[in-house]
């Protein structure tokens, strides 16, 4: 429900951040292996979900880190969804490969290779990646990291660190030539 | 603060991804990473603003907030609850005849009866879209509703895809979809 207090200003914020933001968002949920349709019934239920909660929105941080907040619960919402589990055992540890279906053998190059590994570390680590992704689309600087992990320069660089070493199982062959 | 060799190892890796210049083998890790799973500028393609204020807009209709507590508001729950067990039970009914994937309905929204249905609607939502549709989807009960808009350049194509379903956009352009289980 979209709450009539809400100010208008924090709207026409959030109707900006649509324009620019609902791309980066879709491209997420992409990258973190959905496909092109749920991808972007998940970029607008983001959106969607922020409107009805934007009153919610206390300002400690920037709305655009609030909605990126707001898009990892709907990615985890929807991956614990009976209807989206797949039918592998949870346990075992993921081969990257394995997430090639057959439509997919045709695609090859690294930057393939590396999607996929990217997504199987998503799978495995979302928080993770979805740092990593706000690395790459927010252009973020130490600082900023920091900020958004509530940790300081040091311990935000030391957990990048952890996620380049954890993410490296999953591409590295993708280098191998 | 001095900067230690794996926090610069870290900074050059961030300057890659984030794609500012730098130079290391680090530097090189990221942006090769950033390449590949940076969105595409041609990515998805937003619908427009007024719909996810629908959206939004429509969940009041569903979760009416402060007036849940209302007793006039519980009773009407519970006849609503009572005629979705009713429509559930006639749709489960009519789905016993073998082939009887598609249904079109012959009272309120046409009812598409399927084996996986948050699979299939969205298969259909994904096609309804690309045809330039605006098309949103609602768990309902067990199921889902798709709420499908079309503008009149659309209409034609998204109607030539709904027929395969024995449905079609009602004349202003929109159509509520009820996808099922079997």
């Amino acid at each position: 429900m979209i709450d009539p207090m809400t100010s208008p200003d924090l709207r026409q914020q959030l109707e900006r951040l649509y324009g620019s933001h609902f791309g980066k968002i879709a491209g997420y949920f992409r990258r973190c292996g959905q496909t092109e349709a749920v991808a972007h019934e998940l970029a607008q239920e983001t959106f969607v979900n922020a409107l009805r909660g934007l009153r919610g929105f206390k300002g400690g941080s920037k709305l655009s880190t609030w909605l990126w907040s707001i898009a990892h619960n709907v990615l985890l919402a929807h991956v614990r969804s009976p209807a989206s589990r797949e039918p592998q055992g949870g346990d075992e540890p993921v081969d990257p490969d394995s997430l090639m279906s057959p439509p997919d053998r045709h695609l090859s190059g690294m930057d393939d290779c590396v999607r996929r590994g990217f997504a199987a570390f998503a799978a495995e680590h979302p928080e993770r990646a979805q740092v990593i992704y706000l690395a790459v689309v927010e252009g973020w600087t130490r600082e900023e990291l920091a900020s958004h992990l509530g940790r300081t320069v040091h311990a935000a660089t030391e957990y990048l660190s952890q996620c380049k070493a954890r993410l490296r199982p999953y591409i590295e062959h993708c280098h191998g030539d | 603060m001095a900067t230690e060799p794996g926090d610069r190892d870290g900074e050059q890796w961030l300057d890659g991804l984030a794609g500012r210049p730098g130079q290391g083998a680090a530097h090189a890790q990221g942006q090769r990473l950033r390449q590949a799973i940076a969105p595409a500028q041609d990515g998805a393609s937003a619908p427009p603003w007024r719909e996810i204020e629908r959206r939004a807009a429509g969940l009041a209709d569903t979760v009416p907030g402060a007036a849940a507590n209302d007793p006039l508001w519980r009773r009407w729950q519970g006849w609503a609850a009572a005629a979705l067990l009713a429509s559930a039970v006639m749709v489960v009914m009519r789905s016993v005849e073998p082939d009887a994937v598609e249904r079109g309905g012959s009272g309120s929204a046409p009812t598409w009866v399927v084996d996986e249905p948050r699979r299939a609607a969205e298969a259909l939502a994904g096609e309804l879209r690309a045809l330039g549709a605006a098309v949103t989807l609602d768990a309902v009960g067990d199921g889902l509703v798709l709420r499908i808009r079309a503008a009149a350049p659309a209409v034609e194509a998204v109607n030539r895809r709904l027929q395969a379903l024995e449905t079609a956009l009602d004349a202003d352009g929109t159509l509520s979809l009820q996808v099922r289980g079997r």
